[in-house]
């Protein structure tokens, strides 16, 4: 069966006119021919430092920002005749939960105001908003005030929000930022909860790579305006992973050992330090082999033993220092 | 048909939220009171100051109480529906939510409508109130006869207030002017209206030049037909406004045609400068502060 894209757009450019002066204006580049294709039912990262122009593809994709050039479809929708059906059908929670919570209503009365803004029919709001807080966790403080409760329930009632309508497509602008570990884990398990549950497509911006690694299947790691990588977090792993490396734990190897190891030709980089073997090689299973074979034969105890691979923080650090992966 | 209901709901939950953050405030609703007395009490002094002096009040009568809290109800009015909703889209903005209605299918409108019921509740019973205080308390007295004709200018200075509202509105995502003020407020409110609205003087004491200047807001033309039709004893067919003596109709009806006129230039004007401001916010990336 076909993937469905969702989401297609090509050779987005976005400038922002930047005041200089009293007259003087400079433009200034925050979406340099950005291509992106997101399909259907996927939990999609967008990895990238500030400023790097994550934040503004995210507007542009839902319609709140118009693009200078390039041509793209969300939904089908053009993304310049047709923004306001696109926005109709996407929803978006910004970094901060206190952007459209108000602190003088109970956290029913906001999702109540904003199910009257969203126009959900009389006769289903209340079984929705009861749907909502339930899923989210959030029925027993329905009758707190969003100042009362913690930063990561406040952010739930964001999100509750967001999901008064089911919108097809769900933009989270850094979901876990300002919350703590607990809450920043409880959030990650709701978002891949609303994906599983209502199939709906969700476009994640984070500086968490650990985050987008554990929610997404695809991410696109942007810097200065343009998207330097988009794959499989696999595939970028795969991609990068050149040369293999894994670590022996081990007692009291003796120079003479650690010379022997360096000396086969395969073994490209050779270090003992705190008990610990770290090897890189061209060829991993062969010096793996070969290794644990010579250890064993020096009578050296081997305590433990894991092969190093590396991380989407070193995908990305690697990315956006040395440029792109072909 | 369905659309115009939905904005209607949402425009009541904008006003029962309202509702509900002003009435948190429990000091709010006892400050008002005291507030909307003092005001027409100061006025009322001033009222025993000018009385038998030879200040000229023709041909609005000669209750000056009454002349006084006609001029209050239509400072309430144009307090909020000119002055209100410019800093009601600021509030917008720096709250950050433009992105997030925009998202809803509400028209542009809504929105800034809704978060101005804040004022509407303030400002508006200021209107009943300051009449009845003014009555029970200060002698001012009302032609009652002429009541439903007033409450048509009343309903005509509510729109062509807020048409300059909204083109005062349309400057902030327009003219990119994000501070506290901006050009339309300033020149109609604090010059123009300052000078010429004569909420607490007729516009005919006035230098010529002002009375000019007077001629170019609504104000001037909805006190002057509410006093004649209010304030016993005020006559309705003496000519005292410029244009009045230029053309050869009744003042009351001249009156009621001028307001007309400007309610459907300024209200068409300033809702189309209001969309055109949010649809260059929307190429610049201006819509809200959150980028």
């Amino acid at each position: 069966m076909a993937v469905e894209n969702i989401i297609e757009i090509n050779n987005i450019v976005k400038n922002y006119r930047i005041r200089k002066g009293l007259f003087k204006f400079e433009n200034f580049k925050a979406l340099d021919g950005v291509s992106l294709s997101i399909r259907r039912g996927e939990i999609f990262g967008l990895l990238g430092t500030n400023g790097a122009g994550k934040t503004t593809l995210i507007k542009v994709m839902a319609g709140l920002l118009q693009a200078d050039c390039g041509t793209g479809t969300i939904l089908g929708f053009d993304i310049y005749n047709d923004h306001k059906k696109i926005r109709a059908n996407v929803s978006l929670v910004a970094p901060t939960a206190d952007v459209g919570t108000d602190n003088n209503l109970t956290v029913r009365q906001n999702l109540e105001f904003w199910a009257v803004v969203y126009n959900l029919q009389k006769e289903k709001r209340e079984k929705r908003i009861n749907d909502v807080l339930n899923f989210l966790d959030l029925k027993e403080y329905e009758n707190f005030w969003p100042i009362s409760i913690s930063a990561g329930m406040r952010q739930k009632l964001a999100i509750a929000r967001s999901l008064l309508v089911q919108n097809p497509i769900l933009f989270l602008d850094e979901p876990t930022v300002k919350l703590d570990a607990k809450g920043a884990q409880s959030i990650r398990e709701f978002i891949r909860k609303i994906n599983k549950e209502f199939n709906t497509t969700i476009i994640l911006t984070t500086h968490y790579i650990f985050e987008a690694e554990e929610l997404c299947e695809r991410v696109a790691i942007m810097d200065k305006g343009k998207i330097i990588s988009c794959d499989f977090v696999d595939n970028l792993r795969n991609n990068l992973q050149k040369y293999d490396s894994f670590t022996i734990e081990c007692d009291n190897l003796s120079t003479e050992i650690i010379e022997k190891i360096k000396f086969n030709k395969n073994v490209l980089e050779c270090t003992y330090e705190n008990r610990a073997l770290h090897i890189t090689t061209d060829k991993l299973e062969n010096i793996l082999n070969f290794t644990v074979s010579f250890l064993r034969k020096e009578n050296i105890d081997i305590h433990s033993m894991e092969t190093n691979e590396y991380t989407l923080e070193d995908i990305f650090i690697k990315i956006t220092t040395e440029g792109e992966i072909k | 048909m369905e659309k115009i209901k939905s904005e209607w709901d949402s425009l009541i939950m904008f006003s029962k939220r309202e509702f509900i953050i002003w009435s948190s405030y429990r000091m709010n609703a006892w400050m008002w009171v005291l507030d909307v007395f003092f005001n027409t009490t100061i006025f009322f002094l001033l009222s025993l100051v000018t009385k038998g002096s030879t200040l000229n009040f023709y041909p609005y009568g000669s209750n000056y109480v009454t002349f006084i809290v006609l001029g209050l109800c239509v400072y309430y009015i144009s307090f909020t529906n000119l002055g209100d909703p410019f800093g009601r889209v600021s509030r917008i903005y720096w709250g950050g939510t433009m992105d997030l209605y925009l998202l809803s299918p509400l028209s542009y409108f809504t929105p800034m409508m809704g978060v101005m019921f804040r004022s509407v509740i303030d400002d508006y019973p200021r209107v009943i109130l300051s009449l009845l205080f003014g009555g029970v308390f200060f002698g001012a007295t009302y032609n009652i006869m002429n009541i439903p004709l007033s409450l048509i200018l009343l309903v005509l200075i509510l729109i062509s207030t807020f048409g300059i509202g909204m083109i005062s509105a349309s400057s902030f995502y327009l003219f990119n002017f994000k501070q506290n003020t901006e050009p339309v407020r300033f020149i109609f409110q604090d010059v123009i209206i300052a000078l010429t609205a004569g909420y607490y003087y007729p516009l005919t004491v006035l230098p010529y030049p002002l009375q000019v200047l007077g001629s170019f807001i609504p104000h001037t033309y909805a006190l002057d037909a509410l006093r004649r039709l209010l304030i016993p004893g005020g006559d309705l067919y003496a000519k005292v406004l410029p244009l009045q003596k230029i053309i050869n109709i009744s003042p009351i009806s001249l009156d009621i045609i001028v307001l007309i006129v400007m309610s459907v230039l300024t209200l068409p004007l300033g809702w189309w400068m209001y969309v055109r401001g949010i649809e260059r916010a929307r190429r610049e990336g201006t819509l809200t502060r959150w980028q």
